[in-house]
């Protein structure tokens, strides 16, 4: 025992006398630990600046050694550009800190939008710093469509886009981004980039017909043809066109507007959207919301292949747009109360401060459609209505109904929050006409919360065959529904509106309805048109059929006489489904609409006889089909009419609305002047039928070399 | 020849015209029923024998494809809509065969057609339509497929 204390003793001792002379011995030899350099990015991240711009703030970084202010130490700069190759050319690549620790360097904006980071790294720092900045394009117009996907392999079914395109001032698409969603068909993609390479916009300037093309093949290529995607657009004036997707890939209908903010969408909406659910059914849904620093609180309407669910609670969060150049922002929380409350998560693109395009960019179910502003009221009651018209179109996948027609509010007051209203309406059911138009052949109430900002519904609707039931959400009464920018128009607010019946799930706007010239005089004007068309094709191609069509187009009332301008025509049909040439899907342009309406009736319904009937034709050339169709209109205001097709084999809604030729010529795109050469008939005929599928132009008596 | 398979079958006969007559007196054929909507508590269970199968509707016919159905109390012309013979897991049937269809009668542009939500053919039940009349797409029959559920 005493001997082994000893040996432990010992050893102890041995121990620390090594431990005393090793310690004295490192003390007189070893050098100082190495200070700690740490760089932070002072100032400068999170600036946006045009392409080709320098950014107004320099990019600061403080260096530090072990805490202290670190002069004379290099920090290299280095931009990691992003996926379209958006950077920016540093003012120098190092920079020498300054006896307060910094560095900056300056840096302009290369020619590509986007956001993308730089670095910098200091001399003995382990970690870096970084800088998240974003180019921008001087002019960027947001972009959503909604129709049918036409794929070869899964059929067709119901697809959305949205996105942002941006140009510079001589017309030239910089880039863009863009969120596609199929849902069942496996095309969905979070973000596609569009690439200035293979990108373009042309326009004639005179008539505002043109073609977009846009070049997501490098993030996507499954969509468009090998990720090239085209719409034929239709210019209204600087700001605003309708486009239809024109490259056979799809058919579609939906907008292009001029972006004017990229952030801050904070504020009272009103929404409408539609698409199809988890399990492949149609669905949609409207609603209000407020939108507070990213807290979304609201209640919203669900109808899901007729099982309709009202004043669901809405609780989700908008997690802003961060570093986005194109004002793509993504809201999630967002629920399926049919389907046990699934996620759908939301990404919206920002056309303005009261205008949001909305894309569902899950992988099993997809939805579009819009949110609109409330501006700033705080009560909306029974007066949101007064004398008004509406469209109403199901969604492509249902495909069951149009709907448009006048209603006049009654008993409306300030303060009320219930009234009726009567009025008139055309409605189409899958080709079977349950409206036409009767005076007065429409009645129902309608009313809207008095704790729930603009959430309203119209209930025990007649006359207009089977929908007796609407959600109602008003919108900012100042706000134009369906050309954002244009304010000065009239037919501002007033609603959008959810089919909530057990057979379809339609969505619509209702828009207030102007003075109306009885000889229909005011229409005297030029137009840009389009509509959503809804076809019995039955089976082609065999086992793929499909029931859609779309068209754009420029023409003008005069005396009552519609005509297409040209020549050539400004018409686009894209008919991937064959609905006018059987056995010849196609997109066709240059096509002639001619028709002679009726005076309208006090509801401002024009008609178009049979003796003069809405002709659109010939269609692929001299020798193609002319097809007349029972077109009905409703007219909001010189500025805006509704078009509705009620034929047994053929449905649409679609819009007039009023040009603006004098913005229109002074808008920044690239003009696409038509050069034009007689070609001969046989070359036509041969065109016709196969010769131009590839390049999608069609025409009647001329060819078109360029656009 | 159809006629006398029906024949050579009398509990069939009395069950088929037990449900035609349930049909008749809760649906009036003439009944004028224009709209769309698709109301289930008038719903009908008929047999018959396929005539003619359409893929594409006849002039005067509703959208999408339709079977011609001989019935003991005559000639059914009844819809299918847009997806009940495309896609995979689609309705498949020929001229001849016996088949029962669930739906209800309407009537659209003064003519009577029977709006299909099932058909049951070669002891399978295929679902056309949900229970609001809305047609079942392939992607739907897809999916419920894959999650084992019965449409």
């Amino acid at each position: 025992m005493n001997r082994n204390f000893t040996s432990i003793l010992a050893l102890i001792l041995v121990g620390l006398a090594f431990g005393f002379l090793t310690g004295c011995s490192s003390s007189s030899s070893m050098p100082p630990p190495p200070p700690t350099i740490a760089i932070t990015a002072t100032s400068g991240s999170g600036q946006k600046a045009n392409v080709g711009d320098a950014f107004t703030n320099m990019l600061v970084v403080t260096v530090t050694s072990n805490g202290t202010a670190a002069s004379g130490v290099t920090v290299t700069f280095t931009p990691a550009p992003g996926p379209a190759g958006q950077s920016c050319t540093p003012s120098a690549t190092t920079a020498t800190t300054a006896s307060d620790g910094t560095a900056s360097i300056t840096c302009t904006a290369n020619s590509t939008p986007g956001a993308y980071s730089v670095t910098a790294a200091a001399t003995g720092a382990t970690a870096t710093a970084s800088f998240t900045e974003g180019n921008t394009a001087p002019r960027v117009f947001v972009f959503y469509v909604n129709g049918l996907e036409n794929s070869a392999s899964e059929g067709p079914v119901y697809y959305g886009v949205a996105g942002a395109v941006g140009f510079d001032l001589g017309g030239n698409v910089l880039g863009g981004e863009q969120d596609y969603n199929d849902g069942q068909n496996g095309f969905t993609a979070p973000v596609d980039t569009i690439t200035a390479t293979g990108s373009s916009m042309t326009v004639n300037p005179t008539t505002g017909t043109g073609t977009l093309v846009l070049d997501v093949s490098a993030s996507n290529p499954n969509v468009g043809v090998n990720g090239i995607e085209k719409f034929a657009v239709q210019f209204i004036n600087a700001s605003h066109a309708l486009i239809t997707q024109f490259d056979g890939s799809a058919t579609s209908s939906g907008s292009l507007d001029l972006q004017t903010a990229t952030s801050a969408v904070d504020g009272n909406f009103a929404f409408t959207l539609s698409g199809i659910d988890i399990a492949g059914f149609p669905f949609a849904y409207g609603g209000v919301f407020s939108n507070t620093s990213g807290s979304i609180h609201g209640t919203y309407d669900e109808n899901d292949a007729g099982k309709a669910l009202v004043g669901n609670t809405l609780t989700a969060t908008d997690t802003g747009v961060g570093a986005d150049v194109y004002g793509r922002g993504s809201i999630s929380g967002f629920t399926d109360p049919n389907n046990g409350d699934e996620a759908i998560s939301l990404v919206y693109y920002i056309v303005g401060p009261e205008v949001l395009r909305i894309i569902d960019v899950d992988a099993d179910d997809t939805m579009a459609g819009s949110a609109y502003g409330q501006g700033s009221a705080t009560s909306f009651d029974s007066t949101v209505l007064s004398t008004d018209v509406f469209g109403i179109l199901d969604n492509t996948e249902d495909e069951l109904f149009a709907a448009a027609g006048q209603l006049v509010a009654a008993n409306t007051a300030v303060g009320t929050f219930s009234a009726t209203f009567t009025g008139e309406g055309d409605d189409d059911e899958l080709g079977n006409v349950v409206a036409t138009g009767t005076p007065g052949g429409v009645a129902g109430n309608y009313s809207f919360s008095n704790t729930v900002l603009g959430y309203g519904s119209m209930t025990g609707i007649t006359g207009l065959g089977s929908i007796h039931k609407l959600g109602l959400y008003a919108t900012d009464p100042t706000l134009n529904l369906l050309d954002p920018n244009n304010t000065k128009a009239a037919n501002l607010g007033a609603a959008l509106v959810l089919e909530l019946d057990d057979f379809a799930q339609g969505t619509g706007i209702v828009v207030p309805q102007g003075t109306i010239a009885s000889d229909g005089s005011d229409l005297n004007h030029s137009y840009g048109f389009g509509a959503q068309a809804f076809v019995d094709n039955g089976s082609f191609p065999s086992g793929n059929p499909g029931w859609e069509f779309d068209f754009v187009g420029q023409g003008t009332f005069a005396s009552l006489v519609f005509t297409t301008g040209g020549p050539p025509t400004p018409v686009d049909i894209s008919d991937p489904y064959a609905s006018f040439v059987t056995g010849t899907p196609d997109e066709y342009t240059a096509v002639p609409i001619a028709g002679t309406a009726a005076a309208p009736d006090a509801a401002g319904r024009y008609t178009f006889p049979s003796a003069t009937p809405f002709a659109v034709g010939p269609v692929g050339g001299a020798d193609g089909p002319t097809k007349d169709f029972t077109v009905v209109v409703y007219e909001a205001g010189p500025g805006l009419l509704f078009s509705i097709d009620e034929d047994e084999s053929s449905e649409w809604l679609g819009t007039f609305q009023e040009m603006s030729a004098g913005p229109l010529k002074a808008m920044h795109v690239k003009r696409g002047p038509l050069s034009q050469e007689p070609i001969e008939t046989e070359t036509l005929t041969s065109r016709q039928f196969g010769g131009c599928r590839q390049t999608g132009h069609h025409v009647f008596g001329r060819k078109i070399t360029s656009r | 020849m159809r006629h006398s398979r029906f024949i050579s079958s009398t509990p069939l006969i009395a069950g088929l015209l037990t449900g035609l007559l349930l049909a008749i007196l809760v649906v009036p054929l003439n009944a004028e029923d224009s709209d769309s909507r698709y109301d289930v508590s008038k719903e009908v269970t008929l047999s018959g024998t396929v005539s003619s199968v359409l893929r594409k509707p006849a002039p005067g016919m509703i959208w999408g494809s339709h079977l011609i159905v001989e019935t003991v109390s005559g000639r059914l012309d009844a819809s299918l809509g847009r997806f009940g013979l495309e896609g995979k897991g689609a309705l498949s049937v020929t001229p001849g065969q016996q088949i029962e269809l669930t739906g209800i009668m309407k009537t659209v542009r003064g003519k009577e057609v029977f709006v299909v939500r099932s058909v049951k053919a070669n002891g399978i039940t295929y679902a056309l339509r949900n229970e609001h009349g809305i047609e079942v797409s392939p992607q739907a029959r897809e999916r419920a497929a894959e999650k084992g559920v019965t449409l």
